[in-house]
Parts: C-alpha cells; sequence; structure tokens
C-alpha cells in the first residue's frame, strides 16, 4: 500500500493532464464562441432602459416579427411532416430487404444532405426556375414567351428543397432502427390474430416511435433555422427568422433586433437539441434487437420487386433529379451570347466554365470568380489544419474511460462533451452575427482579417471533427497496446501498427468533413465575408442575385464544381468512416 | 388423418440451403408431439411454416384436412410461442396477453377475464400491471405461455421455450409446462435440440436431421430402437461399430475391432450396432464379457461416464456411482447381457427385425 503510494506521488497528479489537453479547445471555444454569443446578450439587453426582458417582449409583440416566428415554425412543421411521408416507405425498404445497389441507393440519398444549401437551391433553380428545363421544354413545346410555372419563390419550393435535404436522415436514422427491430415482435402479433395493418399500427409503430420522433426533430431543427433554401427558393416573400437575422443585420443594420432574435433562436434549438438527446437515450431502450442478417429479406417476389422498384424510382427521382438537371444545365446554352442578342445558339458550351476566369466588372470588389475557388480552397484547408489541431486533444480526452467517476477527467469528460456539441445546435447566422459585434472592437479587433471566415467554419466543423475522431480514439483500448506489447511490439511499433491504424481513417474523415463544411458554408460567410474576399457560396448567391443568362450560368457551373467537390469528399467519408450518422 | 395436423412432403430452400427437404409427419388433437434436433436442422424453419410466416416451396400443411396454405398466420388459429418470447416491450403483462383477444374483437369483461385465467393458469396472479422489462427469465417465459395460450389456439407451436434459461429453472418448469399442456388437452409441437425436454411429456418425438425426418416414435422406442447412427448419437450414444454378422452354433455372433461378441437377433453380413453405454456393468459373471484399462473417467452426480480402452478402442459406458469406481489405468472387467446392451442399426442388416 505504502509502496503504491510512494510510486504515484513522483507522477503528475492525473488531472493536470486531464487539463493540459482541454486547454486549446477551451480557449477556442471561449473566445470564438461564448464571447461572441455574450456579446449579442449585451448587444440585445443594451437598449433594455426598462427590465432584461423588455426587448424579447418588444420583439414578441411586433407583429412582423410574430409573422417570422410563425412561418418559420410553419414551415418547419410543414416540411417535417412531408419529409416524413416521403421518407418512411424508403426506410422499410432499406430496413427489411436486402438487395443489389442498396449501398449505392443510401449512399445517393446522402448527397443532398451534404450539399451546400446553395447549390441545392441552384440545383431546383435548373430544373424548375423560370430558365430551368422544365420551364424551357414547355415553352418550346407550347410556344410560350413566358415561363409557365412559377416555381421559384414559392412555399412550395422552400418545402420540396427541404424535403430533398433531409429524407436521407428518415432513411438512415427510423431504417437503421427498423433494420435491427426483431421481426419476431410483428410475427407474434400475427400469429396471435393481427392483420398486417393491425401489427403496423399496434406493434411496428409504437415500436418505431422513438425512432421516428429522434428522426422529425432533427429534421424539424435543420429545417427551423434553414437559411440558404428560404434566400434563394423563397425570394423576399419568405423569411425564417434564420434570415430575418441576416436582413435586420446586412441590410437594416438593427443589431440589437437581430440580436434579440438570435437568442429566440438559440434558446428553441438548444431546447429541440435537449429532447433530440433524451430520444435518442430512449432509442437504447432494452428492445432485444436484433443483427441485420435475421431482420432483412430478399426481394422474392414480384410483388415485393414492384415496390421496390417504384420506392427507389420515386427516391432517387427526387433525390437526383434537381442535381442531373444543374450538371447538364451548367453545360447548355439557351441564350443570345454576350452583346448578340439577336444571335442564338443553343447547344452545349464550356463558356460558363471559362468566364469564371474573367473579370468582366473591372472593379476592385468584383474579383473574378476563378479568385473565390481559390480563396474558398485556401479556407477550407486553413479550416481542416484548425479544426484538427483542436479537435485531436479534444477526442482524445473523451475517448479516456475513468474507472472512478468522480475522477476530475472523469467529471470534465461529462461536462464538457455536451458544450463541445453547442456550436451544432447555433445557427451559423447567429455565430456569423456574434463575430460581427465582437470582434470589430478591442480587445479582439479582426474585422479586416479575413482569418474570421476559417475560425467561423472551424467552429461549424469542431463538432463533426470530434464526433468523428473520439470512437476511433475509443476503440484503441488500452488491452490493444498491452497486448501489442506482449506479442514483442516497441512503442514505436504499437503507434505504427496499432494506433496509427485505427485512427488514420478516422483523422481522414475528420479532415475531409472539415474541408467540406468550409466549403460550402454559408450562413456564416454571408455575414462576415468581406466582399474583395468571396467564397464559392458567397460568390453563387451574388451570381444568382443578379439578372441575365450569363450570370445565371455562372451560378451553375460555380454550383456545379462545388457539387462534385462536396460529393466526391462525402464518398470518402462513406467509405472510411467508422462510425454510423447516428452519432451526430 | 382427418383429425388434426398434417405435413406432407415439406421442402423449403434458402438459396442453396435446404432447410427442409421431404418432411411429413402429422399431430392427432390433443397429442404433443416434440420436434427434436440439432440446431440449424430445419426445425424453426418448419414451425414458421406451419404458423404460415413462410411459404413452403412444396408440399402441403392441412388442419382437419383442409389445406391451409394461402390463409394469413393471422386467421389459422395456431399459436406460437417464441424461443426468446417476442414479448411486446412497449406494453405491460395484461396488454401483451389481452392482445390476442383484442384482435378477436372480444368484449373488455371477456378479455380481463381471459386473461385472468391464463395468468393463473401460469401461476402469475398479481403481474398484470408489471412492466415485460422487469421480468425475470422465468416470469418472461410464463408470460409468453400464457399470451400464446390465451386465444385458446387449436395448435399451439412452442419454439425452444426453455433454451433461454438456466438449468435448475428449466428442469423446474419443464415439469410445469408439461402439466399445463397437458391440463389443457393442448395440441402442441414443442420444439427442442435437449432431449430431456422432449422426453417428459410429448407422446411422440419428431427427430430431424439436417431438414429430414430420421425417425418418428415414442420417446421410449426413439430411445430404446434408435433407427439410425445418426439418432443414437444425438442422444448421446457413441459406441458404434462396424463388424460383420453370422451365425455359429451357439447362435449369431458380430466379428468387430472390440472383439467378437454374441448377437441378440439372427444377422449376416456387414451390421452396423450400438454397445449402449448403460447397459454394462462392472464384474466378472456375465453373459458376455470385455476386458479393457481405464482412460478417462468423469463424474456426473448421480452417474459416472467411464472411458475405456477395449482393444486399443475407445469405449464409453455410465455407471451408477453408488458403487467404486476403478481409478485411471486399472485394467478392469465389464459384463453385459447382449438382449439389452446391443442393438442392430435396421438400414444396413439383411435380416431385417422388429
Amino acid at each position: 500500500m505504502r509502496e503504491a503510494k510512494h510510486t504515484k506521488n513522483h507522477k503528475l497528479p492525473s488531472w493536470v493532464g486531464a487539463l493540459a489537453l482541454w486547454v486549446a479547445p477551451l480557449i477556442f471555444l471561449g473566445v470564438f464562441y461564448f464571447y461572441p454569443l455574450a456579446n449579442i446578450l449585451g448587444v440585445s439587453l443594451a437598449r433594455s432602459s426598462q427590465s432584461a426582458l423588455s426587448p424579447f417582449v418588444q420583439a414578441f409583440r411586433s407583429s412582423s416579427i410574430q409573422h417570422v416566428l410563425w412561418f418559420t415554425i410553419w414551415q418547419a412543421l410543414l416540411s417535417t411532416l412531408l419529409t416524413l411521408l416521403f421518407g418512411l416507405p424508403g426506410a422499410y425498404l432499406m430496413a427489411r430487404y436486402n438487395f443489389r445497389g442498396k449501398a449505392l441507393v443510401l449512399a445517393l440519398s446522402g448527397i443532398p444532405f451534404v450539399l451546400p444549401t446553395l447549390v441545392v437551391a441552384t440545383a431546383f433553380n435548373a430544373l424548375l426556375g423560370p430558365r430551368g428545363w422544365v420551364n424551357l421544354a414547355l415553352m418550346a413545346v407550347f410556344d410560350l414567351s413566358q415561363p409557365p410555372i412559377s416555381f421559384i419563390n414559392s412555399l412550395g419550393a422552400i418545402l420540396i428543397a427541404h424535403v430533398f435535404y433531409n429524407t436521407t436522415i428518415v432513411l438512415r436514422l427510423v431504417g437503421d432502427f427498423w433494420s435491427h427491430l426483431d421481426p419476431r415482435m410483428g410475427q407474434a402479433a400475427r400469429v396471435l390474430g393481427a392483420g398486417k395493418w393491425q401489427e403496423l399500427r399496434h406493434i411496428t409503430l409504437p415500436l418505431l416511435a422513438p425512432s421516428i420522433a429522434a428522426a422529425a426533430l432533427l429534421v424539424f431543427i435543420f429545417v427551423f433555422t434553414s437559411f440558404g433554401v428560404i434566400l434563394v427558393l423563397g425570394g423576399p416573400r419568405y423569411a425564417t427568422l434564420e434570415v430575418e437575422i441576416y436582413n435586420q443585420t446586412l441590410s437594416l443594420f438593427n443589431l440589437p433586433l437581430a440580436a434579440v432574435l438570435s437568442l429566440i433562436q438559440l434558446a428553441c434549438t438548444l431546447l429541440f437539441s435537449i429532447i433530440y438527446t433524451r430520444l435518442v437515450k430512449q432509442l437504447a431502450r432494452p428492445l432485444s434487437l436484433q443483427p441485420r442478417r435475421y431482420t432483412q429479406h430478399t426481394l422474392n417476389t414480384w410483388q415485393r420487386k414492384m415496390m421496390a422498384t417504384l420506392l427507389i424510382t420515386f427516391l432517387l427521382g427526387l433525390l437526383t433529379t434537381p442535381l442531373l438537371a444543374l450538371a447538364a444545365r451548367s453545360f447548355t446554352r439557351f441564350e443570345a451570347d454576350r452583346g448578340q442578342h439577336s444571335q442564338v445558339h443553343y447547344g452545349l458550351t464550356l463558356d460558363f466554365y471559362q468566364e469564371l476566369f474573367i473579370n468582366r466588372q473591372q472593379s476592385v470588389f468584383y474579383v473574378p470568380p476563378a479568385r473565390a475557388l481559390s480563396i474558398s480552397f485556401t479556407y477550407a484547408a486553413i479550416t481542416v489544419l484548425l479544426a484538427l489541431v483542436l479537435g485531436f486533444p479534444a477526442a482524445w480526452s473523451l475517448s479516456r474511460e475513468y474507472d472512478d467517476r468522480k475522477m476530475f477527467g472523469a467529471f470534465m469528460n461529462r461536462f464538457l462533451d455536451p458544450l463541445l456539441m453547442l456550436p451544432l445546435g447555433t445557427s451559423a447566422v447567429t455565430l456569423g452575427l456574434g463575430f460581427i459585434v465582437a470582434l470589430d472592437h478591442p480587445p479582439l479587433d479582426l474585422r479586416a482579417s479575413p482569418i474570421l471566415v476559417p475560425l467561423a467554419h472551424t467552429l461549424v466543423a469542431f463538432p463533426f471533427v470530434v464526433r468523428s475522431l473520439t470512437p476511433a480514439l475509443r476503440s484503441i483500448r488500452p488491452r490493444l497496446r498491452q497486448a501489442a506489447a506482449t506479442l514483442g511490439a516497441t512503442p514505436l511499433q504499437t503507434l505504427r501498427h496499432i494506433d496509427l491504424p485505427l485512427t488514420g481513417r478516422a483523422i481522414v474523415v475528420a479532415a475531409t468533413f472539415a474541408f467540406t463544411i468550409s466549403l460550402g458554408e454559408f450562413g456564416a460567410t454571408a455575414m462576415i465575408s468581406r466582399p474583395e474576399y468571396p467564397t464559392i457560396p458567397v460568390a453563387i448567391y451574388r451570381f444568382i442575385s443578379q439578372p441575365g443568362a450569363q450570370n445565371y450560368g455562372q451560378a451553375l457551373a460555380l454550383s456545379a464544381i462545388l457539387m462534385v467537390v462536396t460529393t466526391l469528399g462525402m464518398l470518402a467519408i462513406e467509405r472510411f468512416r467508422v462510425a454510423d450518422i447516428g452519432e451526430f | 388423418m382427418e383429425n388434426g395436423l398434417t405435413l406432407t412432403e415439406i421442402y423449403k430452400s434458402f438459396g442453396d440451403l435446404k432447410a427442409l427437404s421431404g418432411v411429413s409427419f402429422d399431430v392427432t388433437q390433443g397429442e404433443i408431439v416434440a420436434l427434436l434436433g440439432p440446431s440449424g436442422c430445419g426445425k424453426s424453419t418448419l414451425l414458421n411454416l406451419i404458423a404460415g410466416l413462410d411459404d413452403p416451396d412444396y408440399g402441403s400443411i392441412a388442419w382437419n384436412g383442409e389445406s391451409v396454405a394461402g390463409i394469413p398466420p393471422h386467421q389459422r388459429g395456431f399459436g406460437l410461442m417464441f424461443q426468446d418470447y417476442a414479448l411486446f416491450p412497449h406494453m405491460n403483462v395484461f396488454d401483451n396477453i389481452a392482445f390476442g383477444l383484442r384482435m378477436t374483437h372480444l368484449q373488455n369483461p371477456e378479455i380481463k377475464q381471459r386473461v385472468n385465467e391464463a395468468l393463473t393458469l401460469v401461476g402469475m396472479q398479481g403481474f398484470s400491471h408489471r412492466d415485460i422489462v422487469n421480468l425475470s427469465g422465468g416470469e418472461q417465459q410464463r408470460v409468453a405461455l400464457a399470451r400464446s395460450l390465451a386465444p385458446r389456439p387449436h395448435l399451439l407451436m412452442l419454439d425452444e421455450p426453455l433454451g433461454a434459461l438456466d438449468r435448475t429453472l428449466r428442469e423446474r418448469l419443464v415439469v410445469e409446462l408439461g402439466d399445463i399442456l397437458h391440463q389443457l388437452h393442448q395440441t402442441a409441437i414443442y420444439v427442442t435440440h435437449d432431449q430431456e425436454e422432449a422426453f417428459a411429456f410429448a407422446n411422440r418425438v419428431v427427430l430431424l436431421n439436417a431438414g429430414k425426418v430420421e425417425q418418428i416414435d415414442s420417446p421410449q422406442n426413439i430411445y430404446h430402437q434408435p433407427a439410425s447412427e445418426f439418432v443414437a448419437r444425438f442422444l448421446g450414444m457413441d459406441n458404434i461399430f462396424k463388424g460383420v454378422a453370422r451365425q455359429v452354433d451357439s447362435g449369431n455372433i458380430v466379428e468387430s475391432q472390440i472383439g467378437t461378441l454374441p448377437l441378440p437377433q439372427p444377422a449376416s453380413g456387414e451390421i452396423t450396432f450400438l454397445l449402449r453405454p448403460d447397459a454394462v456393468s462392472l464384474g466378472v459373471e456375465g453373459a458376455c464379457h470385455l476386458k479393457g484399462r481405464v482412460a478417462r473417467r468423469s463424474f456426473r452426480g448421480s452417474a459416472c461416464r467411464l472411458t475405456a480402452e477395449v482393444n486399443q478402442t475407445l469405449l464409453t459406458f455410465e455407471f451408477s456411482t453408488s458403487q467404486p469406481i476403478p481409478p485411471v489405468g486399472e485394467t478392469v472387467d465389464f459384463i453385459f447381457n447382449p438382449e439389452e446392451a446391443i442393438w442392430v442399426f435396421q438400414y444396413n442388416n439383411l435380416n431385417k427385425t422388429t
């Protein structure tokens, strides 16, 4: 006993190590997350003469804000409902059947989810917009001079884009849970006299309920804070809280109101996130989950084959048509060339891509789009570096297991794990607003610094990086290293043959996450990017806000590039990732 | 067979795997048939087919002479108790048992009465409002039994109902389960891989091997007259040898690797025979006699299993532990009566006996 105590005293106390790992991540979060948030709170309270709550009361009393709130909730509810209706049959198919190409269908369905909002918006524009394929076809067939379908700037456009985005959440979350649900529950009900519909109503749906609720809530959180889709596809008539914060900040310069609104939104998303976490915990209810090989069938009857074909066609129809339309439209010209209004050339063209490298405007603030590409990639590289440097020690600490819950490290883990996820629940526009109000004056004046953008991207990417690294680090149990050592491996060999192979993939996944998130991020970037340093999404938004076929074509070309890069990135993640999407 | 279940030539494959090939047997009303066989022999597949959860590739399933093909599981009136019970975790004990009754649109008072009856039957009165997840394994087993009995199925199938329980509990419940089923005159198919369970209360045993019926008979006959080498080995009897049988003046004998032994019945040519492990005793004076060296012994409570080397062949015997068991290395004499100890398998015996 005394012997043990004696040797222990030579070592540093364990809490020193635990704290050391947390220093960098905590300083980063403190300065770039909590400090800006505190500033938002300060700004919103600054003009309250009577009580702390009066700015909020005023905001809730204003009819325009009431309208925004109501619309935010209304469109979120509708979008969630539609996504469920659309996703649940697909989830059933994925859960209960095995068929060739299933992995491909699942991967394809995941692409929209990771695409930048602006790409999605331009994709729908390329399909159903005034210059989109459907309108062009109708105009050609019926010889019309005006596009017959006005899809853009309608509630329908917003809802369809949201369904497009989030269907994969339902497919994966519900589908995964469903695929492990013991089919004997249903069979037991059948044998006890329940018909197929009674089985669905009394057994399957109640058992799936927590996973459906979790998926619905996650979709709801995403569409509640929807920004790019509303801005581009909804037009000036529709504003969610997120869009209103953006407008109040950049168009009306009403920072106090923007601050109040972002606090309201933050409170809402925090509330939803807490409920979501509770629900996910419920998913772990002892249900005797079964491995998939017991629960899945092949499509062995023609009815099943028929149902599967219909469902997959329907799913992929919605999920890939806009993307194909975008890619095809970016190579096709239907209008007159620049400056030659009389001569109209139809056909395939690389013009829109070539034009990206020319600065037509000759203005300081109007950089050639190719510049946006290089700026975006630079920002993405910085984001990857920052996110990994900060995320690795945090993940390392989180992955450590403590025998005693009262140990300092264990306490830190319990306390910090949810804290690290907070930026995930904070809308991008709010993060941007926080940077604007907090980092434009001493002690930290970064107003003119282009580093603001990658810092914001790091904040958004940070939770993803931590969540990708932690399971991999956790999988290296001390036992593995001990086993390697007893088999004769030196510490260096252990690192080379055990640690690196096990974490290497996770690092690649984390880096890819950070990279693609940075490339596509729009909400925060729209708030803080300097006009002379536009990222790709900002450039797309500029082009799409301006009239003319050339601008439209360039928006499409940039979107197509971004789509390809993000898709490749996400396919790489799908191949390499250790954890399932349920981790997020 | 008009009264009860009739299976005729059932075939079922999953891809390349032939789960069932040509299974036929019947279950008369009020009878309990045990379906015995090693895991993977097709027992559970057969239950799924009878329940209507899956369809046979070929063959017919009939109840009281009428085919049930095309009738969905909920209209067949057959009950199935699943291996790990498949109790509904989102319902309490009462709702689980009431489920089948609610599906038939019974009135609430009657449902309540029948659930209470079922609970009383399995000795679980007072458990109705308990949560499923808080029940012990044995309690879950009883609730599952009550749930499958409550709708009063024509035929109850039990798929390894005691498989998930520990040995002591299993031995107690197997008796209770038998009592309940006999008391209700319940027609039942009882699936198990455990011969003791199968023998405990089944009227007849169907022994399945790799999707084929090896033997259908009463428990006593299966044990005393195993139809094939597989059946004998499955029941734990391993002293199986080939030999050449012929008639001599003193009767019938077989020459085999363990020596020349008398046969209880006339036979000639190549035969396969079993030397029953439990019909041999220690001693010098007996009808037949073998000398061997003890190679291994394992104590199993009331019995002791002893492996002896006889003519360079290992034989296994079982003795009661009430007598002294010779130690390893000692050379001992075994005696047996060929009428009791030697069983000649029928399939390659030219002079068949019954």
